[in-house]
């Protein structure tokens, strides 16, 4: 919930990434929360895979505000607005 | 006893650094609380008994990604702070409600749909396991072989494309 | 209650003392070892063969006057030493240095303790000693220390992957992560994973030598590069933490190595009846002696070879050892799976 009131708040685009890495967070505490308490060890598995799909998506997100900021100079989202007339 | 004090210290103590994360002020600031805030959920993951999945949340998490984000932060290192410019078609208060109707929404799903352990866990439980490590490896490389294959694809694609969006000519 | 609490903490008392004394007596090792290479002698002047030396120089870094930069982050500036001196020291948790003995009849292990993950461990928390590096230079809010504190912790992560995937390939080996249970894998296999894994054992020497900072991949804190490095800013007792932050990684990996490759605390052929007497000599001892020879190798390195360019060296840890590192890994997991 933290995260998502970090996403819809803050106007820098590296702390709205930051804010989604809290939302998977959240979600990977939940899964492995379940995994102990109903002893399965599946929640884990599903676990490891939501870390992998994280650590691909915060590269590939950090590469394109890299190419964005060598274009317009800014983190400021609300200026990220190349495709508005 | 003591493990459940433990529990809620630990979550007390991610909840308040994931608060700083959001609404600290300098950049580099928001990294350093979020790093903390991994190592908390890390020793919660020990605590529940996840240790294999401690040392993989510190390892690529606190030490890979959030490392990624420090140096794309001290690259975008600006002169003017970017909260200076404010967008009137901004809604914040739509934001601050909108968390609140999905912390509500998990609260009922949450108290609602209490489900008794398996028959599935009995059957999981007899597989040949020495410890949590083996646990999920077993898994992971005997039910989830496809997944873990996909996820190992994703993982090339996404670096490929990393390297391709950061290159300076093309 | 005497078990679970009195013993670990003397455990931990005795270890860090230890590491310590061990890590400021390495800085008189190194200059003394160097000079010899170099057909000089070294610090002779304080103690008889300059033995006091170290006490010099801590009492001359503690009371330097502590410069902090007008503009520079308090908080991160002094955050940053300490991050880069906990990894090295909180690694010394999971390192065996002998099997189990029993002083004045109770049974204690010489580990403090024994994790079921704890080469990963040891892997998590050097990933974490990066962040010190990185803080440093951005907290000093000058450009060369924030320059130099990128590029060496570009360095660090890329030489992070060659080593865990080196070192994944030792636990194929093994069979476990815990490092008790490498050098009892060791044991009962009858030779030391030197032997087995002749390709590993280099590539983790040349992985720890990149990760540590250590010559011939110093350029990130050399004196004739961007004018001393991360810690440009820093002075007296701070200084004095990155400093001894560095030899103890140093330490650090060389007990690693000895415990992944020479077999920890066990004797050379520890199962052959006719070499028994070799275990007169206690398991520390031996484990002390391993250590000493890598560390005596990195100085030797260190006097020895030119220093690496930059991009030489992102070249060699991406371009040479990873390949390198997945050839070995795959050939170890055919031979494991149909010979062994």
């Amino acid at each position: 919930m933290i995260g998502v009131v970090g996403v819809m708040v803050r106007r820098n685009i590296i702390i709205i990434f930051m804010s989604i890495e809290l939302i998977l967070n959240a979600v990977n505490i939940n899964l492995v929360a379940f995994s102990n308490q109903l002893h399965n060890a599946i929640g884990q598995v599903f676990v490891v895979f939501v870390i992998a799909v994280a650590a691909a998506e915060a590269a590939v997100g950090l590469g394109i505000i890299l190419a964005f900021f060598r274009n317009k100079e800014t983190v400021n989202i609300d200026e990220m607005n190349l495709m508005r007339w | 006893m003591g493990e459940a004090i433990a529990f809620y210290v630990i979550s007390a103590f991610i909840l308040i650094f994931a608060v700083l994360v959001v609404t600290a002020r300098e950049a580099v600031h928001s990294v350093v609380f979020l790093v903390i805030d991994f190592l908390f959920v890390a020793a919660l993951y020990a605590l529940l008994g996840a240790e294999f999945l401690a040392i993989i949340q510190i390892l690529v998490y606190a030490g890979g990604i959030v490392v990624l984000y420090l140096f794309v932060v001290m690259l975008v290192n600006l002169k003017r702070p970017p909260e200076a410019y404010s967008d009137p078609h901004r809604h914040t208060k739509i934001g601050f409600a909108l968390a609140v109707a999905i912390l509500v929404e998990v609260g009922i799903i949450g108290a609602k749909g209490y489900i008794a352990p398996s028959p599935a866990s009995a059957a999981a439980a007899a597989l040949p396991v020495t410890g949590n490590t083996q646990e999920v490896g077993w898994l992971l490389y005997t039910n989830y072989l496809i997944p873990f294959e996909v996820a190992s694809m994703l993982l090339l694609v996404a670096m490929i494309g990393a390297i391709v969006l950061a290159k300076r000519e093309l | 209650m005497v078990d679970t609490l009195v013993i670990p903490l003397l455990k931990i008392v005795i270890v860090l003392n230890a590491t310590l004394v061990a890590v400021t007596y390495m800085v008189l090792l190194e200059r003394k070892v160097i000079a010899w290479a170099q057909s000089r002698l070294g610090p002779m002047r304080v103690g008889p063969y300059g033995i006091l030396q170290p006490v010099a120089d801590a009492v001359k870094l503690m009371i330097k006057e502590d410069i902090t930069p007008v503009r520079a982050d308090k908080w991160l500036f002094t955050l940053a030493p300490i991050i880069s001196m906990v990894p090295a020291l909180i690694v010394y948790a999971v390192i065996p240095f002998g099997p189990e003995v029993s002083p004045f009849g109770r049974r204690v292990t010489l580990q403090i303790t024994d994790i079921n993950v704890g080469l990963l461990y040891i892997v998590s928390v050097a990933s974490v000693g990066v962040y010190g590096i990185i803080l440093a230079g951005y907290a000093s809010n000058s450009k060369y220390p924030l320059l130099a504190g990128l590029r060496a912790s570009a360095q660090l992560i890329s030489y992070e992957v060659a080593v865990t995937l080196t070192l994944v390939s030792v636990v194929i080996m093994s069979g476990t992560l815990s490092m008790a249970g490498i050098v009892q894998a060791q044991y009962d296999k009858h030779f030391w994973f030197i032997f087995a894994q002749p390709v590993a054992f280099v590539l983790v020497l040349i992985g720890g030598l990149a990760e540590t900072n250590r010559a011939p991949f110093d350029l990130p804190e050399a004196e004739q590069e961007l004018t001393g490095g991360f810690h440009t800013e820093y002075s007296g007792m701070r200084f004095a933490l990155f400093f001894l932050a560095e030899y103890a990684n140093m330490i650090v990996v060389s007990s690693v190595v000895t415990t992944l490759f020479l077999g920890g605390w066990l004797p050379p052929f520890p199962n052959v009846a006719a070499l028994s007497f070799l275990s007169y000599i206690p398991s520390w001892t031996w484990f002390l002696l391993k250590s000493f020879a890598f560390l005596y190798l990195f100085i030797w390195i260190r006097a020895t070879l030119p220093r690496y360019r930059y991009d030489q060296l992102m070249n060699l840890g991406w371009k040479v050892l990873i390949p390198i590192a997945i050839l070995n890994l795959v050939v170890t997991g055919i031979v494991r799976v149909m010979f062994l």
